[in-house]
Order: structure tokens, then sequence, then C-alpha cells
């Protein structure tokens, strides 16, 4: 067997399962080895494994699992390496939490689209717009666009708004606005 | 046999090729024999676009038209503020193009950057094609591991456009390990202090067997030789005020001519204690008389005007090896790379400061490409055991998140964490019935958004009606092999998702990269003089 084919099979065989594995299994260490241990066994997974390592696999979706598989080792190795990580992990394991999860502080809060504005005003109407549109109501939701706009007029993201609710009101498509990329 | 392949050392101010070749790394020459060429492109006024030492001779005579430091701009938006402090210095006329891009305009034509880029990979590809006597176009191009993802992406986009298939952006301290360390089964830990004309890098690497692992690592993006030449600007221009009553600092004739005698005393304070000199006929003063610059420097004064720059490194050093999370006693190995490591002061700095003597054989000018053509190898041979065989393991230069609530930025991959990588968060809606969430990339490590870099957005729209905090979104970040990032947005619950491969702001679409590929393949045929012609 080639090492490509070699290669697929495993990957094929270790991608469906990645879940199960705990980072020990991925690292093929002892839970007890040292660290200096750990590293030895990233270094010969990373050897074996390394996408760099198989300049000629030309199939997208094996090296896409490939990458995945081979991102979860180094995400094993960073862990154990870590003495405060690799206690919380094994306090985890215990309970059955194969993958480490990074203990979230709290979170200022979530993405949302009041962000791009600035004043009040600007947001209510923004919130009217969007509810608007939700519902369906594309002209309610022009009018608010076009309201919010009165308050910040140089708004990029209002104006993107605008026009794509404009777009619609034109014909053309039929999918609510959304942000387009890279603007 | 395999089509051949070359690393790329694409300098601020030189550029270097080279290749392996029987086993051995080999650097590519002009048709002169020369080993350094420089990254300079000039729009002479018959329609030809000079490169390397044509265009460094039109600096001066032509500094309008005559391109260098193209570097310092790549892949950074107009309004950046790395670019408004390099255009202050720069002869030539910088503009602000589409998408926010920086645009270099000469002889009433309009350039991307990566297009000037592409003029100097395009003419190091000849020099190869000349090399190998056929085709060449397969290629690893080095960026200062401190170059953030827009900068990679312009890197990338410039080698295309010159009809290069970019195998890997690579950093150039990983090449400089890789150019010293391989074969050798070294188990060592290698800082690389890498002082380029325009950028300091400073990387900590574990070096065992074929296995390259960057610890860490970080620097300074605007400090260089150059600013070093511009320091010895200074000292000849006060001199001459001194003796003129006249600051040729403002003298758009004479600051370029200064800036080139700036550069020639610094090589040669490099090798001489004192370097006395003159410049006849810089500027005619009252009634046409001619005035000339008398040059008298001695290493002394140059090293005290240099030695905040020198200090400056130490602090991004300390800043690495406390990341790499080590000590400065533990460092095994210390290696120069750049240009600006020949001034003694900075060498003698180095030294003091890790306590032991530095590696320098080979030529730190030409060790980053050394390396580079290294790694082409083994990214393009399948040989199991040749004798090239490394594994680069390289990091993320800067933190990557998104925007949230306030203003402020949330990591989801950290500053140093190993590539590839993948990692998700979970977020959740603020706002009652928001159909919609932003994602809005940004790299650096600044708690505020608006203080780093902004590469994109994508968006998540029609999100099901619900209360705020109900609706989870995941948010997957995945930079593969080659350095770009991907981002993946889902609803938890539904199962909708967005992905993109963001467009970056600041750079060239892919559809401009194509356009400009194909035409590139055109003009250059025309324009650009073969490396062997005499053409001016």
């Amino acid at each position: 067997m080639s090492r490509l084919e070699e290669l697929t099979r495993f990957v094929e065989q270790v991608y469906p399962d990645l879940d199960l594995y705990s980072y020990y299994q991925l690292l093929e260490v002892d839970p007890q080895a040292e660290r200096a241990d750990i590293r030895t066994a990233f270094y010969r997974q990373a050897a074996r494994l390394h996408p760099d390592r198989f300049a000629g696999l030309r199939d997208g979706q094996v090296r896409a699992k490939l990458v995945a598989i081979y991102a979860r080792v180094a995400e094993a190795y960073k862990v154990l390496s870590d003495a405060k990580k690799r206690a919380s992990y094994d306090a985890g394991i215990a309970g059955g939490e194969l993958r480490y999860v990074e203990l979230s502080r709290e979170r200022a809060g979530p993405p949302s689209p009041e962000d791009a504005v600035e004043r009040a005003e600007t947001k209510k109407f923004l919130r009217l717009a969007l509810t608007a549109l939700h519902s369906g109501d594309r002209k309610g939701a022009h009018m608010n666009f076009k309201f919010a706009l009165a308050y910040e007029p140089e708004n990029a993201y209002l104006k993107q708004q605008l026009e794509a609710v404009e777009e619609q009101l034109k014909g053309h498509g039929s999918k609510p606005p959304r942000t387009e990329l890279g603007k | 046999m395999a089509d051949p392949v070359i690393g790329i050392d694409l300098g601020t101010t030189n550029s270097v090729v080279a290749t392996v070749k029987d086993g051995k790394v080999v650097v590519i020459t002009d048709d002169k024999g020369r080993r350094l060429h420089p990254s300079i492109v000039s729009f002479h006024p018959n329609g030809g676009t000079l490169v390397s030492y044509e265009a460094q001779q039109r600096r001066i005579v032509d500094p309008r038209n005559t391109i260098f430091s193209a570097k310092r701009l790549i892949g950074q938006p107009y309004r950046s503020e790395d670019v408004q402090y390099a255009i202050q210095r720069l002869p030539y006329r910088v503009e602000e193009g589409p998408n926010e891009q920086t645009v270099i305009v000469a002889r009433g034509k309009r350039y991307t950057v990566p297009e000037i880029s592409a003029l100097v990979l395009a003419y190091l590809r000849q020099c190869a094609e000349r090399h190998f006597g056929g085709p060449v176009d397969k290629a690893v191009i080095t960026v200062p591991a401190n170059f953030n993802d827009s900068q990679r992406a312009a890197t990338k986009a410039a080698g295309r456009i010159a009809g290069l298939e970019v195998l890997r952006i690579l950093n150039e301290p990983t090449a400089a390990a890789l150019a010293y360390g391989v074969g050798r089964g070294l188990d060592r830990k290698i800082a690389i202090y890498d002082l380029g004309g325009g950028t300091f890098d400073i990387t900590i690497l574990q070096v065992r067997d074929k296995i390259f692992e960057v610890l860490a690592t970080g620097g300074d993006t605007f400090l260089g030789g150059d600013d070093m030449d511009e320091a010895m600007l200074d000292l000849l221009a006060l001199d001459f005020l001194a003796d003129h009553h006249y600051d040729l600092r403002d003298d758009m004739v004479a600051r370029p001519v200064l800036l080139v005698a700036a550069e020639h005393v610094k090589r040669q304070l490099s090798k001489h204690e004192r370097y006395q000199s003159e410049i006849k006929d810089l500027i005619h003063g009252e009634g046409g008389a001619a005035i000339a610059l008398k040059i008298d420097v001695a290493r002394d004064r140059f090293e005290q005007a240099i030695e905040p720059l020198c200090e400056r490194t130490f602090e991004a050093c300390e800043e690495v090896i406390r990341l790499a999370g080590l000590e400065v006693s533990q460092i095994d190995d210390v290696v120069l790379v750049g240009g600006a490591t020949r001034v003694p002061l900075v060498q003698r700095s180095v030294e003091k400061y890790f306590q032991k003597p530095v590696h320098a054989n080979i030529n730190p000018d030409e060790v980053v490409a050394y390396g580079a053509a290294i790694q082409a190898l083994a990214l393009s041979s399948d040989l199991e055991m040749d004798q090239f065989y490394s594994l680069l393991l390289d990091v993320t230069p800067r933190a990557l998140g998104i925007a949230v609530a306030g203003g402020y930025a949330e990591p989801i991959i950290g500053r140093n964490v190993q590539i590839p990588v993948e990692q998700t968060r979970i977020f959740t809606t603020a706002s009652d019935h928001q159909q919609l969430v932003r994602i809005q990339v940004c790299q650096g490590e600044s708690r505020r958004f608006d203080e780093n870099t902004a590469l994109g957005e994508l968006a998540l729209s029609d999100l099901r009606r619900a209360r705020r905090g109900e609706i989870k979104i995941a948010v997957t970040f995945l930079i593969d092999t080659d350095g770009i990032l991907r981002v993946n947005a889902r609803d938890v619950d539904t199962g909708a998702a967005q992905t993109a491969t963001i467009q970056v702001r600041g750079t060239m679409s892919e559809q401009e990269i194509g356009e400009r590929r194909a035409a590139f393949a055109v003009t250059s045929a025309q324009a650009l003089p073969a490396p062997a012609e005499n053409a001016s």
C-alpha cells in the first residue's frame, strides 16, 4: 500500500470518531507521561500526520479531514504541555469530557447589529426596521432604515441595509438583506 | 526529474532567490553574477520597466517613478498608520484606491502594491529560468513573522500575479532556522534575531531532528536598517545645517541623494571607525554656486544615534522569550539575519543581551532564501527520506477574534498558537428578536476592537424570533497550513450556516488578482527587459 493510500485509510477510520479520542490517545502516550515525553510523542505524531508531509495529497476532502485530525493532535499537545490546563483537563476527563474547554469568562456580549450604530434614536429605528423586515414588511423596514440614517447619515452599515431593501423592493431577489462580505 | 522549485526572500531593500541543486543550496545570480537583487522598480520615460540594479540607478535621477520599499506598504489599507508614516518619507506618489487599497502612481499609471512586488518577483523568476534553462513556476516566498493576514494574502497575490504557484508563504525567521538546522540533528533552543531593512522579528524555536517548532514569535513591524539610514541622514543634514544654515531634509531634490549617501556611510562604518568623503554639487546656493556636502562621521557618533533603535529590539526579545516560557539563559544558539545585523553595535548588543557569541556563518543577507529553497523542496517532493525533509510547526503571529457588544474584541485563536488550527466559540444573541448577527473579524491583541486590524466580516441572517440569549451561534475559525483564515458561523439549533474566506480589507479580490495576472503576462513580456540585456 502506498503512503497516501495508507494515510487515506487512517483518516477515514479516525475522523468520524475524532471526538471519542482523549488527548492521551491522540498522542499515544500514557496519562502519567512527563512533559518531555508529551513533546516527544507530539513530534512523532507531527512527523506522521502533519499535512505538509503529504505534498502529493490532492483529494481536498481527505486533506480537510487530515487537517482536522492534526489540529486536534496539536490541541492535545498544547493543553497537556501546560500544567494548569492539563490539571483541568484531567479533572474533566473523569466526568467523560474528552476535550478541554476554555473556562469562559464573563462575556461582554455577543455581536449585535445595534453595535453598528451609535445613538439611542438610531438603535430604536434600526430595531424597528429589523422587526419589520422579519415580518416581511419591506416598506416598513425601508422607512425605518431611512429614519435611522437621518440620525447617522454616514453610517456604512445602515446605507448597506437600506440599499439591500431597495434592491428587494425593486423586485430583485426575495431574501432579506445581509451584510455584504468585505465591505 | 521534478519541476524546479525556488525559494524567494522578497526583502524591503533587496531580494534573494535560491534553489536546491544536487543536495546543496545554490543562490541564483543575475547575469552579472550578483546575488542580491534590489527590490526596486523604475518606470522609464521610454515606456520600459526596469527592475533591480537598473532601477536602482534611477533612484536619484527619477525618484518620482522609482519605487522602493514597497514591502512597507503591501497588504495595508491606505489609511493605516504604517502607510501614512511610510509615505511621508517616500518620494513617489501613493494614493487611496478601491477597497481602501494603497496604490502607487508612476508615469500617470496606478499600480497596486502587489503589482509592484510582482514585477520584482517576475524578475527573480527570470533569473531562475535562465539558471535552469527552462520554465520555473513554483516558489516559496518569505515574509516577516509579524506580517498580518492581509500582508500575507497580498504577498501571495503578488506571487500569483507574477505567474508563480506560491507553495507557501513562509516566515523569514523560520526559514533562517531551517537553513541553519537542517540535517544536523540538533536538539536546541534557537533565537533568530532578524533585523532587516524595514522590520524586526525575534523568533524562538525548539529544533529536534527534523522538526522545527516555533515556540514564540514577535517583533516590531516598523524598525529596521532603513531607520538607521534615516538616523545617519539626520547626522549628515545637521552637519550641513551647522555649516550652511540650510536644512537638506526639506529639500526634495537633495533628500534622495542624501539618503543614498547615508546608507553608504552606514555600510562603511561597519568596516571602518571613521568615514570621510564629499559630495560635490549637492545643491546650488546664491548665484548658482555649487555647494558640496562634507561627510565626516565617526562610528561612535553613529552608534550613539542608533542605540535607541537597538534597545527597542530587546524590548521585543524580552516579551517573546517570556511568551516561549523561557529565560534568556536557556537559549542555546542565536542566529543573526538581515543586512542590518552587520552593524557592529547590533552584534555587540545582541551578544551582550544573550550572553553568548552569535552565529553568522551563513551570509545574513542570504540565509532566509536558503531556508525558503529548502522548504520549497520539502513541500514539492514526496520523498520520505529526502535529506532535506524537514517539518515546520509554525504559529499565528497575532490573535484573531471577533467584535462583541460594547466595542470589544473577543479572541477566538490566540497569538502564538500552532497552525493548522481550528477553534470554535459559542455566542448568544444580544437583543430580543435579533435576526442578524454581524461577525466582524480582527487581528491583534487589544481588548478594543478598533485598536486591532479589522480583517473583514460575514453575516448570519434569518435567525428565528427569540429573546436575547436564546439563540446560540457557533463561530469557527480555521487556519490551514497556508496561514490563511477561514471563518464559519452557524446557528447551533437550526444548523443554518455561513462560511466565508473573508475578503480582507485593503487587498485585492480574487477576481482582480486573476485579471492582473492575465494582464501582467502580456505587459511583462513587452516591458520587462530580460535580465541579460542592458536596457538603458
